[in-house]
């Protein structure tokens, strides 16, 4: 994810109390912060919801925000953190839908092109990544979808870059051994399935 | 490819049909940030406090109207579930109509670790039923003050119990709602248990075909409403959970 053009002036903007340019960095933003959160929770129906507290979390934190910082690390742990919170409520809150659920399974079906062999073992990959834990999944999209190096990695999660290379290097092993298996066996509570 | 190019490959496949309605999202912001007036360092509590009002944005029952007569040692119970082999399982709790109290807009929310001095200064008493040390590792405690003149608080506490099982327990002060169930089972299982006096009512959501559940275990004494949950856990580890915390807190 790449920062923004005129980023700060937009953050100044927006302490000023300019609406309009918090939603400059709303469009500049959103597709991908999208992307992550789509990649982080399993029931996709959530994900709207997820990326309005984002920003409104984003927009509380702004004062704190230090302007000779990157933003988009900072953004990014914000929604790493408000994601994990959101699947931490919703469990216990109420359940939607299973219409809901199944639609919005249907709609997210992944694009996956290429031979069918190749669309199963996708398939499975992708189920089996939606299985990690929230820890290593997090560093798995960070990493392999948002393309941040571990050392980004290190400074969005606020973690050591060896937790990070450990908890990569554990994902990748997990993930080879499960795609193995005809059916994941793994549950999370924050599917708050059973 | 290698495996590493392949699991990128996946992930950016995986995002390439995925759909959001972006503008509905900002229209959403500009209406809780548009309150502010424009002036940024105006307290954000009201926005912390959305989630203290989730419940009801996802709530679409109408519920019964409560008697004014409420029965303080009874809390109204609605299991509402769908038996069959459905595509996905689960569960959950609500209140009639959209929460615990009539207005959790302007909610202060606490969000800690553990309990302590600092929750008990937020709500206003030490005296609330809690996930002990003895019998439970506490992982994180969230409390919503609704209002205080009238003591509309709530507490959600999730941790584990010694013997490794997830579980959470929700109280809620002076609610005189009733308690919505609502999920998928594979067995219709409700029924009333008697905690040392204490009538609570034991609902069990099931998924037969990977063998998980998601049980709760409920009761109102006086003042407060208690929801007591876990997940693959039995009857019997929820009413031992109940039964250490009553202990501590004898009503």
């Amino acid at each position: 994810m790449k920062e923004p053009e005129n980023i700060k002036d937009m953050i100044l903007l927006t302490l000023e109390g300019k609406h309009d340019a918090f939603f400059d960095i709303y469009n500049a933003t959103v597709n991908d912060v999208a992307k992550i959160v789509h990649n982080l929770i399993y029931d996709k129906s959530q994900k709207d919801d997820i990326i309005q507290d984002i920003y409104i979390e984003m927009y509380k934190a702004l004062s704190k925000f230090k302007i000779d910082q990157p933003f988009t690390p900072w953004l990014i742990g914000i929604v790493v953190r408000q994601t994990k919170s959101h699947l931490r409520k919703n469990w216990l809150l109420f359940r939607l839908k299973n219409k809901q659920m199944e639609q919005a399974d249907q709609e997210s079906q992944p694009d996956f092109s290429g031979k069918l062999v190749d669309q199963l073992d996708n398939r499975e990959l992708l189920q089996s990544i939606h299985g990690l834990s929230y820890k290593l999944k997090t560093v798995i999209v960070l990493r392999y979808l948002s393309d941040y190096s571990q050392e980004e990695i290190a400074q969005i999660l606020n973690i050591p870059i060896g937790t990070v290379r450990s908890r990569i290097s554990y994902a990748l092993k997990v993930l080879r051994t499960s795609i193995k298996k005809e059916h994941m066996s793994q549950m999370e509570v924050e599917r708050y399935e059973f | 490819m290698n495996f590493e190019d392949q699991v990128s490959q996946v992930l950016k496949a995986s995002s390439n049909n995925m759909k959001s309605d972006h503008e509905r999202i900002k229209h959403n912001i500009k209406n809780k940030i548009g309150k502010r007036n424009g002036d940024y360092r105006v307290p954000f509590s009201k926005f912390s406090s959305a989630a203290a009002v989730l419940i009801g944005s996802v709530i679409f029952v109408s519920g019964i109207s409560f008697a004014s007569g409420v029965n303080p040692f009874s809390v109204v119970v609605s299991f509402v579930h769908n038996i069959g082999q459905e595509k996905s399982f689960g569960s959950g709790y609500y209140f009639q109509d959209g929460g615990p109290y009539q207005d959790t807009a302007d909610a202060k929310k606490l969000v800690l670790s553990g309990y302590g001095i600092n929750l008990d200064q937020f709500i206003g008493t030490s005296d609330y039923l809690k996930l002990d040390a003895d019998h439970f590792q506490v992982n994180d405690v969230v409390a919503y003050m609704v209002n205080r003149e009238k003591q509309y608080f709530y507490v959600l506490a999730k941790g584990s119990t010694n013997g490794g099982h997830s579980i959470g327990l929700d109280i809620y002060h002076n609610t005189n709602k009733s308690l919505y169930f609502e999920g998928q089972t594979t067995s219709d299982h409700k029924k009333d248990i008697d905690l040392s006096g204490i009538k609570a009512t034991y609902i069990e959501f099931a998924n037969a075909n990977t063998g998980g559940t998601t049980n709760y275990l409920t009761w109102k004494n006086g003042e407060w409403t208690v929801a007591l949950h876990s997940i693959d856990s039995t009857e019997k580890v929820l009413a031992e959970a109940a039964q250490a915390i009553l202990q501590i807190k004898q009503f």
